[in-house]
């Protein structure tokens, strides 16, 4: 289990990490989201002890990384698939690892294969290696000490659609088990697809958390039928909102059962219907994160103090959703 | 994927002894010095130099009296000079390589990590120094073949003298290449800014006349000759404050500090 508790992080003026506490809780994948710079990999860095917080603290099963004995055995980490020495063949940069870890040379070997390396690919330096395959070594890396807790920034990187299945089916597994898993993407269908739970970031600040199937819920409904025209004018006479979503079909606030109902008290033909499809958790994202985004593209003038300020603000004045989420983080 | 990939078993956090022995941080140094490809072209570089000093004395002094002692400070030289970059390198390829992501995963007290690195850097010197004290010795054995009358007499001090020089320079490539975590960086301040350090004293009066006592290349003239009468040791041990121990504390803090990314 991962705990983050209240963490801060400044780099100069600027504010990274504001106030952050989340969970990631055993038997499940927690899918760790947030728009580029809103901090997700510094507080990831921040639980792996390779970043220092300003204030607040991060905990693995109840303790600091730095106090765990062999942590490598309890936390498998895969945070930048580029950090491997180019010049090491990806067999010994494992090798590396298992020493370290004090793991038989055999599960070099087991990984590798579990990973889908062969043994030619493994002898070549990792320099030569694709980014897909810089990935798998990395991946190796994270499971060599069969760890209980698993921490990857952006582990489907690369991987081509093989690789991103066989990624979900080892990620679900592992949670399955027993296992902790802190994921992080950029690419949202993948958390969508594979998290139990998750945790949105935007600006440095924790803008929702929970479970998945509760945060889509009350995301809108996507619809699709023979007579598109009819629903559509069926479903605002019911009183509901309905425009035509991206891929010809029709997004409205009314539950799926609602679009049913009317759909068959209009005598219309459903052809598809869908509460959080692909694009719930898209629209959930841009959503909560659009007022750190904003804050993005325009720098405060004046200083950092006021500026820090204004972004309290801005955040506090969020929508009910971000309030009601950090309202159940505040309560964990 | 097999079954065996994804077997947590029940939370072992144990805040007991934290972090992982000594002992297997210095196998993993120790490899790490060595397995790169960077590392065996300098391992290459430095058997190729000692042979080739080897070979070109033996047929310089065709049938001349030889001396083992010179053979040994001879070798000495291309050691003296490679064994310091493969110190800078374990400093600061974790950085340039962004390894230190998983070093410092493996242990997270990187104070221990920086003592596995220069203890391995030692430990290399030392054996390059025996490897160094046999090719010598074979040397020897192919001059008596040519009929050069041979001299096997080493004194201590020369020998300790070496080996102090090896460590410290091994301990100044180290330094540096923690206090500027960059490889190049690292490699030119530590060949040029002994230079520059000559010039200023030929330059300045005032830094002339303290010469001994602040540049490290003259001070370590004697020493590397197993001189440590007179002031020698003080001069050496003044200039080794400025350009070892002073470079290695600015290094150690930035790389307890630093985050790792």
């Amino acid at each position: 289990m991962i705990t983050v508790e209240n963490v801060t992080k400044r780099y100069g003026n600027q504010l990274a990490l504001a106030d952050v506490s989340f969970a990631a809780q055993p038997g499940r994948v927690t899918g760790f989201l947030g728009p580029n710079g809103a901090g997700k990999s510094t507080a990831m860095r921040i639980i792996c002890g390779l970043s220092k917080a300003d204030s607040g603290r991060a905990l693995i099963g109840g303790v600091p990384l730095a106090r765990v004995h062999n942590p490598s055995r309890v936390v498998g980490t895969l945070l930048d698939a580029g950090a491997q020495h180019d010049g090491r063949t990806g067999y010994e940069s494992l090798l590396l690892g298992a020493i370290a870890m004090d793991v038989p040379r055999a599960r070099v070997d087991e990984t590798l294969e579990m990973v889908g390396l062969t043994p030619k690919e493994t002898k070549r330096r990792v320099g030569a290696y694709s980014l897909g395959m810089r990935q798998r070594l990395g991946i190796a890396g994270a499971l060599l000490g069969s760890p209980t807790v698993l921490i990857l920034d952006e582990p489907v990187n690369g991987l081509d659609p093989s690789g991103i299945r066989w990624m979900r089916d080892l990620l679900r597994d592992f949670a399955r088990s027993g296992g902790t898993v802190l994921l992080s993407s950029h690419l949202l269908l993948e958390i969508q697809a594979v998290a139990d739970d998750i945790v949105v970031i935007g600006g440095g600040r924790i803008v929702a958390q929970g479970d998945k199937q509760e945060l889509l819920r009350g995301a809108e409904t996507h619809a699709r039928a023979t007579d598109m025209m009819a629903l559509d004018g069926a479903l605002k006479q019911a009183g509901f909102t309905a425009r035509p979503g991206a891929e010809g079909d029709l997004v409205t606030n009314a539950g799926t059962e609602q679009v049913g109902r009317i759909a068959l008290d209009a005598h219309i033909v459903l052809t598809a219907l869908s509460e959080g499809s692909a694009g719930a958790l898209e629209d959930l994202f841009f959503d909560l994160t659009k007022d750190s985004a904003r804050e993005f593209q325009a720098p405060a003038p004046g200083g950092a103090g006021p500026g820090a300020n204004g972004r309290h603000g801005h955040e506090a004045a969020g929508s009910s959703v971000i309030n009601q989420t950090n309202q159940q983080g505040a309560d964990k | 994927m097999s079954a065996t990939a994804t077997t947590p078993a029940a939370a072992r956090v144990s805040a007991g002894r934290p972090g992982i022995p000594f002992s297997r941080l210095m196998r993993v140094e120790l490899r790490k010095l060595f397995d790169t490809r960077a590392a065996r072209v300098l391992v290459i570089l430095m058997v190729l130099g000692v042979v080739a000093v080897n070979v070109i004395k033996v047929i310089v002094d065709y049938g001349d009296p030889q001396r083992y002692e010179a053979f040994l400070s001879l070798s000495y030289i291309p050691l003296g000079f490679l064994l310091p970059v493969i110190a800078i390198m374990t400093a600061t390829s974790e950085w340039t390589q962004r390894t230190a992501l998983n070093t410092f995963m493996w242990e997270p007290r990187r104070g221990r990590v920086l003592w596995a690195k220069f203890l391995s850097t030692i430990i290399v010197a030392v054996l390059g120094y025996v490897a160094v004290a046999a090719s010598s010795a074979l040397a020897m054995g192919f001059a008596g073949i040519t009929g050069s009358e041979l001299d096997w007499n080493v004194r201590g001090a020369i020998v300790s003298g070496a080996l102090i020089m090896m460590i410290a320079y091994c301990a100044q490539g180290m330094a540096f290449g923690m206090a500027i975590h960059n490889t190049a960086g690292a490699l030119v301040l530590f060949f040029i800014l002994p230079t520059v350090m000559s010039l200023l004293t030929v330059l300045i009066p005032f830094l002339g006349d303290i010469r001994e006592w602040i540049d490290f290349a003259t001070s370590a003239v004697p020493i590397g000759n197993g001189e440590f009468g007179g002031d020698a040791v003080a001069h050496f041990v003044s200039s080794a404050a400025l350009w070892i121990l002073l470079p290695a504390i600015v290094g150690v803090w930035r790389t307890l500090n630093k985050e790792a990314k």
